[in-house]
């Protein structure tokens, strides 16, 4: 009985606990490690994800890597950095890739891709769950949600 | 003759790209949009080049409506390709008309980037984009501002910079080439050709507000078939009866006339609220346009997945009055009235308050409902259909629902 009343409160608590692990994971801005920057300020983030100025602060051109769904990262990524919903988000997107401004970040189904390709490139940028850290990237910025 | 040069260049150069990689992004763009007014003298429409108006009692599905679909091609890390095709109701359709984006860009740096073949026009703060209605706050642009040009593309060049400056960034852009379009006078519409386009703008953009200039001059490569009418009949008049009538005549005349337009806009993003506000001004050195200014201004406020907006918007220009004084009018009345007339198509002069509401449906969907309230001055009718052959003063009421999306 013991055993069993163990296991009932011990997945009863950990069920709940997973996904609170994942929201209260934070997120951070990330780049090849072999790029030469160490740090860059939420002004450049904001910069090359809204895609106004698409480089680092060395002139290197930068290519952003983003998430192609609606997932709850990507919806904590734009409002933590610039205030606003997916939706609007996807409006501002909308006005830039239609007037044939430039063209859109390249996108991927998960963080777990974004953050294996920015291993394989080096002025790569994406922002993934801290858990995903691994020594082929290099945290450049942190969230403050 | 540039236009379809560079034009079948670009596509050319395309086709050649296409066979050495099949790599293509698509993505499309929509809105299903319901037009209703209640004027039976007023029509609404979109903008002066739409030959058709939503009058009282109509059920409209057409004013809005369209359906985009681009297609990006990136061929080396500095060079990709654009073409865009929007399928919507068109005056006189052409295969022309419906593309409004075919060009080849190349990015040398970060800071440079060219672009060749055909892009949207740059001439005020939202042109470029005016038809993407999920990109915009509103349920339809200020028809005050954007109704006035019937220009939905730019066969040519343009060259923009871009760097940082003061924590924003700063970017130029002159660009250059020719376009056509169509100006519908009631229910007839004639073609209007733009040569020697020369365009510079301006923007200082930072984290959550946008600061737009931008300046074009260009000249008119045709004669509409109206006002060549209009001057062939002056130019019978004798000169006895009107001494100056050639040099009248000539003022009146398109063809090769430079016309200006210029803008100042500014869009912030201040917590949950969007203020956006333009003022516009186009001259011209033909006396069939006369100088106009226009303007809106709007205010947003988002809630959730709601956004509720207002927009003031207005145009202002001198109507025309026939004054010469070596012609007696009483010696000419219908040459009089149908030179006011024609002098004061362009003369647009009303003001629209408007709210609306925004729903995100989606991160993709959006439907938007707005109602706008016009108050049309006597003579001020440019930007609606009118074939009763008079123009009092009126006021309109206009609703837009939309459905909108990008994918």
């Amino acid at each position: 009985m013991n055993k069993w009343l163990s296991f009932i409160l011990l997945t009863s608590l950990c069920l709940p606990a997973y996904p609170q692990t994942m929201t209260n994971d934070p997120i951070v801005i990330v780049i090849n490690a072999q790029n030469p920057i160490d740090k860059m300020t939420r002004s450049e983030v904001i910069d090359i994800f809204m895609g106004k100025y698409v480089a680092f602060a060395n002139g290197d051109k930068a290519i952003a890597f983003d998430l192609n769904s609606e997932q709850d990262i990507k919806k904590r990524f734009y409002q933590a950095l610039v205030g606003r919903s997916l939706a609007s988000i996807n409006a501002y997107w909308s006005r830039i890739r239609f007037s044939g401004r430039m063209r859109v970040s390249q996108q991927f189904s998960s963080s777990q891709e974004v953050a294996n390709e920015i291993e394989g490139t080096k002025l790569a940028i994406g922002y993934i769950p801290k858990s995903l850290l691994t020594n082929k990237l290099k945290v450049v910025y942190e969230l403050n949600e | 003759m540039l236009k379809y040069y560079t034009l079948t260049s670009v596509l050319l150069l395309v086709n050649f790209a296409c066979i050495a990689n099949d790599d293509w992004q698509y993505s499309g763009f929509g809105t299903l949009g319901l037009t209703l007014s209640d004027s039976d003298r007023y029509g609404y429409r979109k903008d002066i080049s739409v030959n058709e108006g939503v009058y009282s009692g109509d059920v409209d599905f057409l004013a809005h409506s369209l359906l985009g679909l681009q297609v990006e091609k990136k061929i080396t890390d500095n060079i990709d390709f654009t073409s865009q095709a929007v399928l919507r109701k068109v005056t006189e359709p052409s295969l022309s008309k419906y593309f409004t984006l075919a060009f080849l860009r190349y990015s040398p740096s970060v800071n440079w980037s060219f672009r060749l073949g055909r892009t949207a026009p740059d001439i005020f703060f939202i042109t470029d984009y005016r038809d993407i209605n999920i990109a915009h706050t509103w349920a339809a642009v200020p028809g005050e501002v954007y109704g006035l040009i019937p220009y939905r593309h730019i066969d040519g060049l343009d060259i923009t910079y871009t760097t940082q400056f003061l924590d924003s960034t700063f970017s130029s852009k002159i660009f250059t080439g020719v376009s056509d379009g169509d100006i519908a006078y009631g229910d007839n519409s004639e073609p209007i050709d733009l040569d020697s386009i020369l365009g510079l703008s301006l923007t200082l953009d930072h984290t959550n507000w946008i600061v737009q200039a931008k300046h074009t001059h260009t000249k008119l490569a045709n004669e509409t078939l109206t006002n060549q009418y209009l001057i062939d009949f002056i130019n019978t008049v004798p000169e006895f009866i009107w001494e100056d009538a050639e040099q009248f005549s000539n003022d009146l005349r398109l063809k090769n006339k430079k016309t200006t337009y210029s803008s100042i806009s500014t869009q912030a993003y201040l917590s949950d609220f969007i203020l956006t506000a333009e003022v516009a001004r186009i001259t011209s050195d033909s006396t069939s346009i006369p100088k106009l200014k226009s303007g809106y201004a709007s205010i947003a406020y988002q809630f959730n997945s709601l956004t509720f907006y207002s927009v003031y918007a207005f145009t202002d220009s001198p109507n025309f009055k026939f004054n010469e004084e070596n012609v007696d009018p009483s010696l000419i009345p219908e040459l009089v009235a149908a030179i006011e007339s024609s002098s004061n198509y362009f003369a647009s002069n009303q003001k629209t308050f408007s709210l609306g509401c925004r729903w995100d449906l989606s991160a993709n969907v959006a439907a938007n409902f707005q109602w706008k309230n016009t108050d049309i001055d006597y003579d001020g009718d440019t930007l609606w259909i009118n074939t009763s052959g008079q123009s009092p003063a009126e006021t309109v009421n206009t609703y837009m629902l939309n459905v909108s999306f990008a994918l």
